[in-house]
């Protein structure tokens, strides 16, 4: 009878926690639609799932490393669901479930565990409220946002985490007296969920923690162990190496790839850029609330005020901290207080790390992100550590509850004991809310305007039928070619489907929809990115037939057109139009409109060659002295080269030396003189002391002389530059500390390295480019130190020594007034822009100059520094470095002469193009101070400061203007703007309500905006015409994405093979019956072998590092048997 | 000493009253990190028990966050989060200790 009421509970109990976790997500998925929003990665074809295992990403042109095993048991799964049912929605609503059941059930299981060894009695009370506190683990505010909402493959962790636990528990249990029962099935549950967690460890500083945690569990067992020592700790130690091994076959690749996904996920140099001092979102008080999550911050669900501000409504949850703080005090009731102190200093060093910059010492966190390798992973510290601090939050809370409800059992204390449940009955409420109590509103919108025209972006969305068809027609067609999508998206994009009322905002669907070989989303690395954004930026020049020269030279012969997204801050990069493109297109015999419907264009280029894959032979071998490091870098290679395909491309001195025979084309491309302004700021810090080594260094050469060197001159004015800035940095700290005496040495020894560098200025005899080099490094350090010692000085109140300050400046200034006049330099009052042409090969030179920006217009182009000589499109240069200036006029875009001032005074100065501009007007008659405010939308004066705070999209430019703060009588100052698309952009001077009343009859005189110009806004290149051979393409057979056969043409000629996917060292071609591969180089951002040595046609191209991915999966697995059998012989 | 250690058991020194003192001290010295640092070192020299002077802090948070501003209420949850550190790294000790022992 006992069995069967049992069996009738927990059939009842399954039933319950599946019908939660159907009912907490059903509104997401009803009408077979799916959740899609930002960084969801979701399959929509088992192609995706079919290009995953292996370690080279083709969907993506031109390709990446791809190191995400451990999503195999999510993408693999999903795509056999979605298979299954052809149902993308079902298969997405199958794996919610399932995780969130998961999750109830285990969660569950943990705390039926607890009851039974930590309390002293337990009740079916217990229970009840372990499901309650299980379905809080499961959904709550934590999982909505960071799982579920935008789903992550931490979900995998979340559900299984608890079970994994209890495996832990189970195997190495805290009270060694007992015998353990079932230890080789704990065991393998152990594992099993291990594994099941690995989707979630692709954030890998979830594996960190996870094996952080584990190995403080062994540590703490191994401490308190009352068996001895060294059997304990070979067990200990072998299970930690088994932990280690059985995430192998995932780690291994992810490690393989690790620095560069890293660097790629990176936005900053900075890692204390994350933390927000002193952050309300992550403050203690809700920290231990679980609530302002950073995803909370900007998202517009109409609940979010009840979470985020000081609300009764949440007030509650403060509920669940004083249950954790009363665990603490009763924690002598305990029957065993390890478990319940080892999940505690979980809690603890979890929530140090999600409260971020908050205090308690903010200092040491701050400390961590800066000295600790990769502590910067923790941005974002809510979601980072937060599942670790999730976790044990609600074991404690739940045995705290329980402890609690004793508690006053015993003291007799029934109204407060029911206070408590009614207490937990509402937090209960409030913790699910977002998947319950919110849940007709609980999905990510967004409202956004463009043109005038609203826009909603939807998270729940279905993918139109358009797609499929355009897949069946673009597959057919893509095999081995190259497709370009116009526009180019960032690292998402969006589409708004009018037709069917919805839209998507996120990762391209495309790429992981079509089997092709997509240029659309930004793979993240540099050079691969740079190549890519060419195409784009000679279409956003307005340069047609370029664009159409890049694809020939490329082979990319495709051209899909998406007429369904709309330009959007965060979605668009290196924006072209697309019904422009079309118009060009359209004008074009050589391009054949293969298949047209509502949201999509498909074009092809009717001279591109066979399929082949990417792979050629080279015909061009060119040489560039360009870094190829930016798009404008590439357009202009690609200017240079014409129509012709098969062009190798090197750009080291190295590579220039080697292959400089087989070189027929050289292209020189000027690098502006004085274009790139070094922070002053940065330029100081960066040189403020001298680090430990060169203290060191210094200390010794100056006792043993024989490790002085001969310093070169050019040398000698460098350090005694970073030498005066170290002295510099010194008398700043002086003035800080107003300590007069050092100041006065400060000054002295900071003046005698200032005169130093100006008498080797004076006596060195470099070529003209290597002095003009220096100037410009004693003139950035000088113009940074005045500007730095004139903010200063206005402050020190010692009268002597602000005069030894100001006549400090004037010292400043001569010297600088010296370099000044010896500088050759771009002049942008005189408008000559100055550039170092470096030639590699004397020969008969084309030159041309390229214009990446709109209204600046070059006039005339001069060779030489001191009496320059014109020179024509064609010149005779030796090999060298030649001074190129080019005078040009800009644009003036806003001229008034006078502007009257209002409040807030809107200005609109149409569409503008990316680039710098000037901001001046006559300073001396404005007596009120002002906020200049530029922005690319129209703001309503009447909801200015909202709109401008909270407007989507909005691209904003502060500056502002206090009466007598510039000795000028002109203000002047420089906007960079970088417009998404081509939007109108307005100008608005807004006066404080402080000064509101005096600004009648104030004017603006004089006020003009003129395009400035910048690095790379005038490209001057020569290049020698080449001769080029023509040669038959080879012959390619595609294995799969890591393995190529290539067959050379008969008779080829050429000297190298060609392959326009991303370099990577890991990419190797053998010639047939060869084990030794060929030299392989890069070509710009791609690959390229010489075969110049080989006598067989057929090559096999293969990525290596597949073949090592595949071993470790074997060699882990055998290891991880041996040491599990021996793991198991001590145990016995 | 003795008679020190043991006024925590005397009404006067009561959790509630302990709570009343600190919004006095408050009330004439301000809010001042003097007055919050004396006010522990006050409790430890009474030996309340690390947990026990978290819990207070807690309560004089809630009440911060009520009546004053969220602001202070955060200061004195971090004086909960020390405790409550200090009274884990004590129960470790002991754990710890205790197997020495053996």
């Amino acid at each position: 009878m006992k069995n069967i009421k049992s069996i009738l509970f927990y059939t009842a109990l399954i039933f319950g926690f599946l019908t939660v976790s159907v009912l907490s997500v059903y509104n997401w998925f009803s009408n077979g639609t799916i959740l899609y929003y930002w960084d969801t990665l979701l399959p929509f074809s088992s192609n995706y799932a079919s290009n995953f295992p292996y370690s080279w990403y083709a969907i993506n042109f031109p390709g990446l490393v791809g190191g995400g095993f451990s999503w195999s048991l999510y993408i693999l799964p999903i795509a056999f669901l979605e298979s299954l049912f052809s149902n993308v929605s079902i298969s997405q609503v199958i794996i919610y479930v399932g995780l969130i059941f998961t999750s109830i059930v285990n969660f569950y299981l943990l705390l039926s565990y607890f009851i039974k060894t930590i309390f002293n009695k337990t009740r079916a009370l217990a229970h009840f409220v372990a499901i309650l506190f299980s379905l809080m683990y499961a959904l709550n505010l934590y999982t909505f946002y960071y799982a579920y909402y935008l789903f992550n493959p931490d979900a995998y962790i979340i559900a299984f985490l608890p079970l994994n636990m209890l495996a832990l528990l189970h195997v190495f249990p805290f009270n060694q007296n007992k015998e353990i029962k079932r230890f080789k099935l704990w065991l393998f549950i152990f594992f099993v969920s291990l594994f099941l967690m690995s989707p979630g460890f692709t954030t890998y500083i979830f594996f960190i923690q996870y094996l952080g945690w584990i190995f403080i569990y062994l540590l703490f067992c191994l401490l308190i162990s009352k068996e001895k020592t060294n059997p304990k700790l070979l067990k200990s130690f072998l299970f930690f190496i088994l932990i280690i091994l059985v995430n192998l076959w995932w780690f291994f690749p992810a490690f393989l790839g690790i620095s560069s996904s890293y660097e790629a996920q990176r936005f900053t140099t900075d890692t204390t850029a994350y933390i927000e001092p002193g952050s309300k979102n992550s403050n203690l008080l809700n920290s231990l609330r679980l609530i302002g999550s950073a995803m909370m911050t900007n998202n517009p669900f109409s609940w979010f005020s009840l979470y985020i501000d000081r609300n009764p409504f949440n007030f509650i949850l403060f509920f669940f901290p004083f249950l954790i703080l009363f665990l603490v005090y009763k924690i002598r009731n305990l029957l065993n207080k390890n478990i319940v102190l080892f999940i505690l200093l979980m809690f603890l060093v979890s929530l140090f790390i999600v409260k971020l910059g908050n205090p308690p010492r903010a200092d040491i966190t701050i400390w961590l992100f800066k000295h600790i390798p990769f502590f910067d992973a923790f941005r974002d510290a809510q979601h980072k550590a937060g599942l670790f601090y999730a976790f044990s939050y609600f074991v404690l809370s739940f045995a705290g509850f329980y402890l609690l409800i004793n508690y006053l059992s015993e003291k007799k204390k029934k109204v407060l004991k029911y206070l408590s449940f009614i207490f937990l009955i509402i937090g209960f409420v409030i913790v699910t809310g977002p998947f319950f109590l919110f849940r007709n509103d609980n999905i990510k919108k967004i409202d956004y305007e463009y043109n005038g025209k609203r826009y909603l972006f939807s998270a729940k969305t279905q993918i139109p039928k358009e797609y499929y068809d355009l897949k069946k027609i673009l597959e057919k067609e893509c095999t081995g070619e190259t497709t370009i999508v116009i526009p180019r998206t960032s690292a998402i994009t969006n589409a708004v489907w009018e037709k069917y009322g919805t839209s998507y905002i996120g990762q391209d669907v495309l790429s992981h929809f079509v089997n092709c070989n997509l240029i659309s989303q930004k793979v993240g690395e540099n050079n691969p990115d740079a190549f890519t954004n060419a195409p784009y930026v000679l279409l956003r020049n307005k340069d047609f037939t370029s664009f159409k020269n890049f694809l020939l030279q490329n082979n990319v012969s495709l051209v899909l057109i998406r007429k369904d997204n709309v330009p959007f801050y965060y979605t668009s990069w290196f924006y072209s139009d697309p019904k422009k493109t079309i118009t060009e297109i359209k004008k074009d015999p050589d391009f054949q409109k293969l298949y047209e419907n509502d949201f999509f264009n498909l074009y092809k280029l009717k001279t591109g060659t066979a399929k082949n894959f990417g792979f050629s032979v080279a015909k061009n071998i060119i040489y560039t002295n360009s870094s190829l490091t930016t798009a404008i870098d590439y357009a202009i290679l690609s200017k240079t080269i014409g129509a012709q395909s098969g062009n190798l491309v090197f750009n080291t001195n190295d590579s220039l030396k080697k292959y400089s025979k087989s070189i027929n084309q050289y292209v020189s491309i000027g690098n502006c003189v004085g274009c790139v302004q070094i922070s002053p700021k940065s330029l100081l810090e960066e040189n403020s002391q001298p680090s430990a080594l060169r203290s060191i260094k210094d200390f010794l050469k100056k006792y043993f002389k024989f490790l002085n060197k001969n310093e070169t001159i050019d040398t000698k004015i460098s350090k005694n530059l970073i030498y005066s800035n170290y002295e510099f940095n010194k008398l700043l700290l002086s003035i800080e500390d107003k300590k007069t005496d050092e100041s006065r040495r400060n000054i002295i020894s900071y003046k005698g390295y200032i005169n130093e560098v100006l008498n080797l200025l004076k006596e060195y005899k470099g070529s003209f480019f290597d002095r003009n080099q220096k100037l410009l490094e004693a003139n950035n350090f000088l113009t940074a130190q005045n500007n730095n010692l004139v903010n200063v000085s206005s402050s020190v109140k010692d009268s002597n020594l602000r005069t030894l300050l100001n006549f400090l400046v004037i010292f400043q200034n001569n010297e600088l007034n010296y370099v000044n006049k010896n500088i050759w330099q771009t002049n942008k009052k005189d408008k000559i822009y100055r550039l170092r042409l470096d030639i590699a090969k004397s020969g008969n030179y084309e030159c041309n100059i390229n214009l990446f920006t709109q209204g600046v217009f070059p006039s005339d182009v001069y060779l030489g520094e001191t009496s320059p000589t014109s020179i024509n499109e064609n010149h005779l240069f030796k090999r060298g470095s030649y001074p190129i200036s080019v005078k040009y006029t800009t644009e003036k875009i806003a001229d008034f002469p006078s502007v009257r001032l209002s409040s807030i005074k809107e200005i609109e100065l149409g569409n503008l193009t990316k680039g710098s501009y000037t901001l001046s007007f006559d300073a001396q008659d404005i007596k009120t101070p002002l906020f200049i405010v530029l922005t690319n939308k129209k703001i309503n004066i009447n909801n200015f400061d909202n709109e401008i705070l909270q407007k989507l999209g909005i691209n904003v430019s502060y500056s502002y203007f206090l009466p007598g703060q510039f000795s000028e009588k002109i203000y002047k100052k420089d906007y960079h703007i970088d417009p998404f698309s081509n939007e109108k952009y307005f100008l608005y001077f807004v006066v404080p309500n402080l000064y509101a009343d005096s600004i009648e009859d104030q004017v603006i005189n004089n006020l003009t905006i003129e395009k400035n110009i910048e690095e790379n806004d005038i490209v001057f290149s020569c290049t020698i015409t080449p001769r080029v051979t023509s040669e038959e393409e080879p012959a390619v057979k595609k294995i799969n994405n890591i393995l190529y056969e290539v067959t050379l043409p008969e008779n080829y000629s050429s000297k190298f093979l060609l392959f326009n996917q991303s370099f990577n060292k890991d990419w190797k071609a053998y010639p047939k019956n060869s084990k030794k591969p060929l030299p392989h180089f890069l070509s710009g951002y791609s690959n390229a072998w010489d075969i110049s040595n080989i006598s067989e046609r057929e090559i096999t191209v293969v990525f290596s590092r597949q073949d090592l991915i595949i071993k470790n999966i074997f060699i882990s697995a055998f290891a991880f048997l041996i040491v599990l059998a021996v793991f198991l012989k001590i145990k016995k | 000493m003795d008679k020190i250690f043991n006024l925590k058991n005397q009404f006067w020194f009561s959790w509630y009253l302990l709570i009343l003192y600190y919004f006095i001290l408050r009330a004439i010295f301000g809010i001042d990190y003097f007055v919050i640092y004396s006010f522990s070192i006050f409790m430890i020299i009474l030996r309340l028990e690390f947990e026990k002077i978290a819990l207070i802090f807690f309560t004089i948070s809630m009440m911060a966050y009520i009546f004053a501003t969220p602001t202070e209420a955060n200061h004195y949850m971090s004086f909960v989060f020390g405790f409550l550190l200090l009274s884990v790294l004590k129960h470790f000790y002991f754990v710890f200790k205790e197997n020495l022992k053996v």
